[in-house]
């Protein structure tokens, strides 16, 4: 299976170009995600402090509720609210940005009112899909942090000093594609489910298969785009240093615009995907 | 699309006016304006000698931002003594003094807070050479207050203003009376935590004059009455002072690294004292 990286690309920014309506889903992914990074912002002060200090106490201790130990929980937070979002609205969402892309694709006018209404009649397949990447992504990240951890410790045994400087950062970059691989095999469920109209179970496998066979294609295509996400990686990495040598507002500065790149480079993959999908034929065994 | 961004950017905005609003004068944002003043403060401690005017102010500003605009939260419990500590090292010695009395008069039942104003005062008016004054702080702490750490150094702070002004041979009598007063304070509170603070201020007081043997046996006492395993390691460094540095007696010592051993029941203690044996029998 050979897949056209760059035809594909372009393809997807002439339809962004031309139907900006498409990026409306990821707007309101958007929306919702501010809200909670602003809530989270506000949480140690009234009244929403009566609500969400107790919880931080509880589970973090007593020093994140307080300046500056909110900032450095609020990324945890953050994380855990975007988990959320993902699982209540934004599988959905991107369902209803594939649902626009095929439409434009087969000639037709995209409505998102139209979309929003295809994609609720399969929410418990969709928040079930979300669900599932989210656990997916959750433990298999958690087992590589532990891997690459062994991993770096024998690298730092043999290793000059100058490597066992840059450790740290080889853990980000390890984590980074480490995750790009796994969305290679992850990506085209939800494409597969909402173009192809399959069951999560075959879409799965379906995606699963198209990442086999068409690895360093899709690899290619979601690597790249990926890219522009390194630098904020990098900077929620280092979050005490940073903050340290700037001011801790920082931190929540750095999570703004890690949401507007991500969610910038997942709408235009998500488009790039859904043509794939669209574009190979309908009996290609993939 | 953009009307519906126009939406989105105005409901978070408006909401953000909102939320701003509600938390107002709250202790979050206090503790905003304490971590403030004290970064700039870490700052001036970097480099203390060349620390700009400009600087200086910033801090105080902000330590008196927290003062007045949120003078209940627990940040004004800590921007007093930093403010005091900032006037004074600013050889501000009237403001220093006048925040020391808000202090008492605001938080009055917070012991901490009103032993640090009256010590602080009585340092101010030392400096002012108002040494009487400084004095009647100074009672203050030792008659009302001796359970402080500050209360019980007091004392020992009045002795050895005698020692800088007068010398050695005139003080004399005001280190006996700081040792009169700790021995009485010893066995008044004996086998608390009282007690124990009073013995050590007796150590210290011992070593500081040049009474080596007194020092010892106040050590020895130590270990003996309070066999606590923080207290017994406390004494660690006053023994090897004593004992090995100035009276040259490390039998002495060895005898008491292993009262201690035999004392406690955590096996790093043991192990850290074992190693101190062996380092007097090779020394």
């Amino acid at each position: 299976m050979k897949i056209g990286v760059k035809k594909n690309w372009g393809a997807a920014c002439a339809l962004i170009a031309e139907n900006p309506v498409v990026l409306m889903p990821t707007l309101m992914i958007g929306f919702i995600e501010f809200l909670c990074l602003e809530l989270i912002y506000f949480f140690p002060r009234p009244p929403l402090m009566y609500l969400i200090d107790p919880v931080v106490r509880k589970f973090f201790g007593e020093v994140f509720i307080h300046y500056p130990g909110n900032m450095l929980v609020s990324m945890k937070l953050v994380r855990g609210a975007e988990m959320f979002v993902y699982v209540f609205a934004g599988a959905l969402l991107y369902a209803v940005t594939i649902i626009m892309v095929k439409d434009i694709a087969g000639r037709k006018t995209p409505k998102l009112r139209a979309g929003v209404t295809k994609a609720v009649k399969r929410y418990a397949g969709f928040f079930l899909l979300g669900a599932l990447l989210v656990a997916v992504f959750y433990f298999e990240q958690k087992l590589s942090v532990l891997l690459i951890q062994k991993g770096i410790r024998l690298l730092v045994k043999f290793s000059p000093a100058f490597i066992v400087k840059a450790a740290p950062h080889f853990m980000s970059l390890a984590l980074f594609l480490n995750n790009v691989v796994l969305t290679v095999f992850t990506v085209l469920v939800l494409p597969f489910m909402v173009i192809r109209d399959l069951s999560i179970f075959k879409a799965f496998v379906k995606s699963l298969v198209f990442g086999m066979r068409g690895f360093w294609g899709l690899f290619v295509m979601i690597l790249v785009p990926y890219l522009l996400h390194l630098p904020m990686l990098a900077m929620k990495s280092f979050p005490v240093v940073l903050a340290g040598k700037t001011f801790p507002e920082v931190i929540f500065l750095i999570l703004a615009a890690d949401i507007i790149v991500v969610l910038a480079v997942e709408a235009f993959v998500v488009v790039s995907v859904s043509l794939c999908v669209i574009n190979s034929a309908e009996g290609d065994r993939i | 699309m953009k009307k519906a961004l126009f939406i989105y950017v105005t409901v978070l905005a408006a909401l953000f006016i909102v939320l701003s609003w509600l938390g107002r004068g709250s202790a979050y944002n206090a503790e905003k304006v304490f971590y403030g003043a004290m970064e700039t403060l870490r700052g001036i401690e970097k480099n203390p000698d060349v620390a700009p005017p400009m600087v200086l102010a910033s801090a105080e500003k902000a330590l008196r931002k927290v003062l007045d605009d949120y003078p209940k939260s627990p940040s004004a419990n800590m921007a007093y003594p930093e403010l005091v500590e900032l006037l004074m090292k600013q050889r501000k010695y009237d403001e220093a003094i006048a925040v020391s009395d808000e202090m008492i008069l605001k938080k009055p039942d917070t012991i901490a807070l009103v032993t640090k104003a009256l010590f602080a005062r009585a340092v101010c008016h030392e400096k002012k050479n108002e040494w009487a004054k400084a004095l009647v702080d100074l009672e203050i702490l030792k008659s009302k207050y001796i359970n402080t750490p500050l209360g019980l150094q007091a004392p020992f702070y009045a002795a050895n203003h005698y020692l800088r002004e007068n010398g050695p041979e005139k003080s004399g009598k005001y280190f006996d009376e700081a040792i009169a007063f700790y021995k009485g304070l010893m066995k008044s509170s004996s086998g608390t935590t009282l007690g124990y603070a009073a013995s050590d201020m007796l150590v210290q007081v011992y070593i500081y004059t040049g009474k080596w043997e007194e020092a010892g046996m106040a050590v020895t006492g130590i270990i003996s009455e309070y066999p606590a395993d923080t207290a017994m390691i406390h004494q660690a460094p006053y023994i090897e002072l004593i004992y090995v540095k100035s009276l040259k007696r490390p039998e002495k010592a060895r005898e008491l690294f292993v009262k201690i051993i035999e004392k406690t029941g955590d096996e790093r203690i043991k192990q850290y004292f074992d190693a101190a044996i062996k380092k007097l029998g090779t020394s």
